[in-house]
């Protein structure tokens, strides 16, 4: 799982974006961190747990999860099984690429657009988590149809390039 | 349509998918979305969306980000070059030192590390340079740490327990404690292959010159930073004084202590750091979403209950079942990864397992036991390849796949005994508190 820059993406300012979204959604790693460790602390030492840490950590890993997904997809971290791929000629490799972005648009714009009839749902009833701190879910589960959105825009982003590079070497 | 019509058309389809390259993730995703589309109809969709937001929003999957960063920020400290220096003086010496000595050192990292590869890049890139230049054999030098790299997802933390854990519902606390018996008796082995190894044949593991006690003692402190952090972490887990995922939030914390004290804690390895941590989460939890809505289509369609129902009807000893799931792992660990695995046929084997009166938390260390075993078996042993990144040119992918050859038994005699034996998993964790 180790780290490699997007080989073949160029490095614009929608790559730009994407790195940053990547240490952006980590950080929030810190701050649960932060939390968890506040709640321990607390528990322990001073008899005082906190109502909020538990909550807010799994909002954070919603955003996590959710924010974090187009850099994921700008820096080729969705695993996948590469090693029938890696023998298929350029071209073909091109047309299995269109392919599989179309797999990838469909289930991350379904993804986003349930995620916001559930989100919207929630905005229109005023829905609470059921925990102790009884937040709004809105706010969280807005997260899954912004993140779904971001990765569908960097997955129209790259099958227009393999499109254009196969319009392209067809002429030639 | 019957069950197994539908069944085998997913299986296939997903493979399809799988093989041609597709994301995991996206993989499943597709044919859950086409699956239900097509047999349930478009009311499924809604329910899409709340495992989108449901299955992410658990406080035990916190777990897994904060072990990731943990690990990421061990790395970069240099705890393990020093632990390694520690171990090497005190086992060195002995015949097939450099291998035990470097074993140990997979085990100690595992225990810091909820990862095989990283547990493999890290302990490979230290120990393989050193043993090859004292007189090791190629093969064996990268054969074993790539096996013992694999520690990593048995000896807790895990990442693929937690996964499991989810998947099955079961404690991962328990998980946890549960896999460090299997986890030390893969390690005894290895080291009595080790010692057999340099009696029958000493030039494949030469005894390099033992180090005086003064030596030895002085160097006891560089093995603190993670032997305090392991025990720390077994210690809150075994008591049951705090969660996996508490138990994380502190040792991120405790990594970030020690990677400050080795003064390599800087802007760029932290933004480093958590760009790597939201990678590696980003790709399970998509891919924990995408299954999530594959098992429940399946569940809706009734299709594991219906393979429980025949599996158990066919009168079959329950042994002979477990077998052929290990054979049945065993062929997915060359293709796929491990934490995909879990998440795609868990929530099929659990019930299977469950009905016919396994334990759940025996199961998964069992399961993991398999996963070591796919992380080096060719073509998609996930550590062969982080073995060839990590050691140096000479070494041939060949070689690495060669010397794993003799871990890939003793792991089949460990998974063995996991079985034969189901107490080895379960003392530990019924003495928790």
């Amino acid at each position: 799982m180790s780290f490699q820059p997007p080989a073949q993406e160029p490095q614009d300012k929608i790559a730009k974006v994407g790195a940053a979204t990547g240490w952006l959604a980590g950080g929030v790693t810190l701050v649960m961190m932060v939390a968890i460790v506040r709640e321990v602390v607390g528990r322990y030492f001073f008899h005082s747990p906190s109502d909020w840490s538990l909550e807010l950590s799994e909002y954070l890993l919603v955003a996590l999860a959710y924010i974090g997904a187009p850099y994921t997809e700008l820096s080729e971290g969705n695993i996948r099984i590469d090693f029938i791929y890696d023998r298929f000629t350029p071209r073909l490799r091109a047309w299995v690429d269109v392919f599989i972005y179309c797999v990838g648009l469909l289930w991350s714009g379904m993804l986003g657009w349930q995620g916001w009839r559930l989100a919207w749902e929630s905005w229109e009833l005023d829905a609470r988590s059921s925990e102790a701190m009884a937040w709004p879910l809105f706010p969280s589960q807005v997260l899954v149809p912004i993140g779904a959105l971001l990765l569908c825009l960097i997955l129209v982003r790259k099958l227009v390039r393999r499109i254009k590079l196969l319009a392209s070497s067809g002429k030639g | 349509m019957e069950w197994y019509w539908i069944l085998l058309l997913a299986g296939l389809a997903l493979l399809f998918l799988m093989m041609l390259g597709v994301p995991i993730a996206f993989s499943l995703g597709f044919v859950a979305l086409g699956m239900g589309l097509i047999l349930v109809g478009p009311r499924i969709l809604f329910l899409f969306g709340t495992l989108a937001y449901g299955k992410v929003n658990s406080f035990a999957l916190v777990a897994v980000p904060l072990f990731i960063f943990m690990a990421e920020i061990i790395i970069v400290s240099g705890a393990a070059k020093d632990a390694f220096a520690m171990l090497n003086k005190w086992i060195g010496g002995l015949p097939a030192g450099l291998a035990i000595a470097s074993q140990m050192g997979c085990t100690l990292f595992a225990a810091v590390c909820g990862a095989s590869t990283a547990t493999t890049a890290v302990v490979g890139g230290m120990c393989v340079p050193e043993m090859l230049r004292r007189g090791y054999d190629k093969k064996l030098a990268t054969g074993s740490i790539a096996a013992g790299g694999a520690l990593g997802v048995l000896i807790p933390p895990s990442i693929l327990l937690i996964i499991y854990g989810i998947i099955a519902e079961t404690s991962i606390g328990q998980l946890f404690i549960a896999g460090i018996i299997p986890g030390l008796l893969l390690v005894a082995w290895r080291v009595a292959y080790f010692l057999v190894l340099a009696v029958i044949k000493p030039s494949v593991a030469p005894r390099v010159r033992g180090f005086t006690w003064r030596e030895r003692f002085t160097s006891l402190w560089m093995v603190l930073p993670l032997a305090g952090l392991a025990l720390f972490m077994f210690g809150a887990l075994y008591t049951g004084i705090a969660t996996p995922s508490e138990v994380a939030g502190v040792g991120a914390l405790a990594a970030l202590v020690i990677c400050l004290c080795y003064r390599k804690l800087t802007w760029q390895v932290l933004k480093e750091a958590l760009q790597k941590t939201t990678r590696t989460t980003c790709f399970i939890l998509w891919i924990l979403v995408a299954a999530s809505a594959f098992g429940y289509v399946f569940s809706y369609l009734q299709v594991p209950q219906n393979l429980v129902n025949w599996v158990t009807g066919l009168g079959f000893n329950r042994y002979v079942v477990i077998i052929g799931i290990n054979l049945m792992l065993f062929v997915l660990g060359c293709v796929m990864d491990p934490a995909a695995i879990i998440m795609v046929t868990v929530p099929i084997f659990a019930p299977m397992v469950e009905a016919l009166g396994f334990d759940l938390v025996w199961f998964g260390i069992m399961f993991v036991v398999n996963m070591e075993l796919a992380e080096i078996t060719p073509p998609l042993g996930l550590n062969l390849y982080v073995m060839k990144a990590v050691a140096p040119p000479e070494v041939s992918l060949n070689d690495i796949i060669k010397g794993s050859v003799p871990f890939m038994i003793l792991d089949i005699v460990g998974l063995a005994m996991v079985i034969v034996w189901p107490g080895l998993v379960l003392w530990l964790p019924s003495l928790m508190m």
